[in-house]
């Protein structure tokens, strides 16, 4: 399963090369299943800004290569921290945390899914921050995230709740 | 043999039988169907609720949280008639698994039901629901309860509308069978039966029955009618036998009368005269004898002569029409007049029963002896014709005529317009007329007098069939 999500939507190598790399590509993907973003914050593509790790964003890039729409606009991926406010998902990466006051300032009240991988960050503003944890039954590791519904609040997105059920919530 | 049963047990019998039939059958189809659609609804709600439940595991799967899809499949506990809950990925592997707890309803048939998970287009499983279909059985219990609950009812029903169907039918024919009773036991044909009005076969049947009364009625009246001609033609015959004893009578009369005016007479003078003259014997004496052995040829002459007109040998032996010649010379030849006899030509042959013969010659004599008695005519005539149908004698004069016209076949006697009643018996008209009448109509021919003051004339027609016997 893990495997064949992650062919399915990270054909590159690199992420070929790293299980957990491409599970968070799947999943930073995927969320976009999930979460509706309000029509008259897209422009003409989907962008996803990624901060803070280059391996994140070459991997994102295989997106672009593909057909996949969202919400009928293809996907564009952008490292440039100036496209972060424009952008519908901002990836900070470990190297960008010390952004973070800056870019929550600067996407406040936006329609900006923030998304992170480093531990405490969805108490510290954002949305869903990717963890891992032991399987119980398994000798292997699961991707898993949290999400803070408090910081989504205010940014006029629509989050289902099969994502809530799925996560682990902070506050 | 049949067991013989009324037509009020017949009719709830085949009522209650036809409302059985069709409820049972009625109840079996319904059932069936109920039974096949409520499996059908069944089965769609597994597949609604599994594609409820597995598009609820859809981010369990895609996130890979099979906790997260356990815990949806566990709110399927609910659904009682769910056996167990499998969610497969794309590759077909168990992803998650729930069962029933043990507990849980058991009975019913098994069915399975897959529903396909996609996301964007792309397989990512399946999930899989077994269910069994008891809470489906106990409705179906419960449906045929009801079924068999509306069955009673209807029975009930179905046995009312007998009774009341059965005294609608069974009544009026009741009413017809004491009817055809009261027709049996009082002999009263007039009896009729009144239509019953709702029931149309009951209508045409009570019609019927009036009809054949009607029927019988009218063909009762006929043989009254006919019983009553009977009655009519015995005392008929019994008045014919005695005018007949009469007219033998008088014929013994009359000819007791002409043996003693004449016959006896000069058989009694003969006698006188031959004692006388066998008792002297010389000439005065031998004068008395020749003289009574003359007396005794006249009436030996005229016993033959009564004995021909009785019955002449001419008749027996030449036929008819010999008779009639031999009798229209004798009676003219004594009466002094000219009576013409008109026959057929020569070689057409008649071919009459002796009693046909016999009764023409006899009427012929008495319609001869009547013209040279009575009509004061000065001369007569006798015409014999026949064809194939019939024979006609006539006999006519230009006498005085008499009282009556008379024209009557063997059933009735019709007098002429304007005319008195027809001679009917021998008091009316004397033996004569009446004696022609009588033989004519026994052989079924038809007897017409035309008469007045320039004389008579008779006219006998006997249809040649008639008079059964021996031929001349």
């Amino acid at each position: 399963m893990l495997l064949l999500a992650l062919a399915a939507v990270t054909p590159g190598a690199r992420a070929a090369d790293d299980p957990v790399l491409g599970l968070k590509v799947a999943y930073l993907y995927n969320f976009t299943h999930f979460i509706t973003w309000p029509e008259d914050a897209i422009g003409s593509h989907f962008r996803i800004t990624v901060l803070g790790d280059p391996a994140m964003a070459t991997a994102l890039q295989a997106l672009e290569q593909t057909d996949r729409q969202v919400q009928g606009r293809h996907i564009r991926i952008s490292t440039a921290a100036g496209d972060a406010v424009g952008s519908q998902i901002l990836f900070i990466g470990a190297g960008a945390t010390g952004q973070l006051p800056a870019l929550l300032e600067a996407t406040a009240a936006r329609p900006v899914l923030l998304v992170a991988d480093t531990p405490g960050l969805a108490r510290r503003g954002v949305a869903i921050n990717f963890f891992l944890r032991r399987d119980i039954l398994g000798e292997g590791q699961r991707l898993r995230f949290k999400i803070n519904p408090d910081n989504l609040n205010g940014r006029r997105l629509s989050v289902s709740a099969q994502l809530y059920d799925v996560a682990e919530i902070v506050r | 043999m049949a067991r013989t049963r009324s037509i009020r047990t017949r009719l709830l019998l085949a009522l209650l039988t036809m409302t059985l039939l069709t409820l049972a059958v009625s109840t079996l189809l319904s059932a069936a169907l109920d039974l096949r659609l409520m499996r059908a609804s069944a089965l769609r709600d597994l597949e609604i609720l599994a594609a409820v439940v597995g598009e609820n595991c859809t981010s369990a799967l895609v996130f890979d949280s099979p906790d997260t899809a356990a815990r949806h499949l566990a709110t399927l506990a609910a659904e009682r008639q769910v056996q167990r809950a499998e969610l497969l990925d794309a590759a077909g592997r168990r992803f998650a698994l729930w069962q029933q707890p043990a507990g849980g309803p058991a009975a019913g048939p098994a069915v399975a039901v897959r529903h396909e998970l996609h996301l964007d287009g792309a397989p990512l499983g399946a999930i899989v629901l077994q269910a069994r279909l008891g809470e489906l059985h106990r409705q179906v219990l419960h449906y045929l309860w009801l079924s068999a609950l509306l069955a009673l009812a209807t029975l009930v029903v179905a046995l009312l509308v007998a009774l009341r169907l059965q005294r609608r039918i069974a009544a009026p024919l009741s009413s017809l069978a004491e009817t055809a009773r009261q027709v049996s036991a009082q002999q009263d044909l007039s009896l009729r039966m009144p239509p019953h009005g709702r029931v149309a076969e009951l209508d045409d049947l009570i019609d019927a029955f009036n009809s054949m009364l009607a029927g019988l009625e009218s063909r009762e009246g006929r043989i009254q009618q006919q019983a009553a001609a009977l009655h009519t033609a015995n005392t008929k015959l019994r008045a014919l036998a005695v005018d007949l004893s009469l007219l033998e009578q008088s014929e013994k009369a009359r000819l007791a009368e002409q043996l003693h005016d004449s016959p006896m007479q000069k058989l009694a003078l003969a006698l006188l005269q031959l004692e006388n003259g066998l008792a002297e014997p010389d000439a005065e004496g031998r004068q008395l004898t020749d003289s009574g052995l003359t007396l005794l040829r006249e009436a030996i002459g005229e016993l033959r002569t009564l004995q021909f007109e009785l019955s002449p040998p001419v008749l027996a032996q030449s036929g008819l029409p010999a008779a009639l010649q031999w009798l229209a010379k004798r009676m003219g030849e004594r009466a002094g007049l000219p009576i013409a006899v008109h026959l057929p030509a020569a070689g057409e042959g008649i071919d009459l029963s002796r009693t046909q013969s016999v009764t023409l010659f006899q009427c012929a004599r008495e319609l001869v002896y009547n013209l040279v008695k009575h009509a004061e005519a000065s001369r007569g005539r006798i015409e014999l014709t026949w064809d194939a149908a019939r024979v006609a004698l006539e006999v006519a004069d230009d006498g005085v005529g008499f009282a009556h016209t008379m024209d009557t076949t063997a059933a009735s006697a019709t007098p002429h317009p304007g005319q008195p009643a027809p001679v009917s018996s021998p008091a009316a008209g004397g033996f004569g007329l009446y004696s022609i009448r009588e033989r004519v109509a026994l052989l079924d021919g038809r007897l017409r007098i035309h008469t007045g003051p320039h004389g008579t004339r008779v006219s006998i027609h006997l249809p040649r069939d008639s008079g059964a016997g021996s031929t001349t």
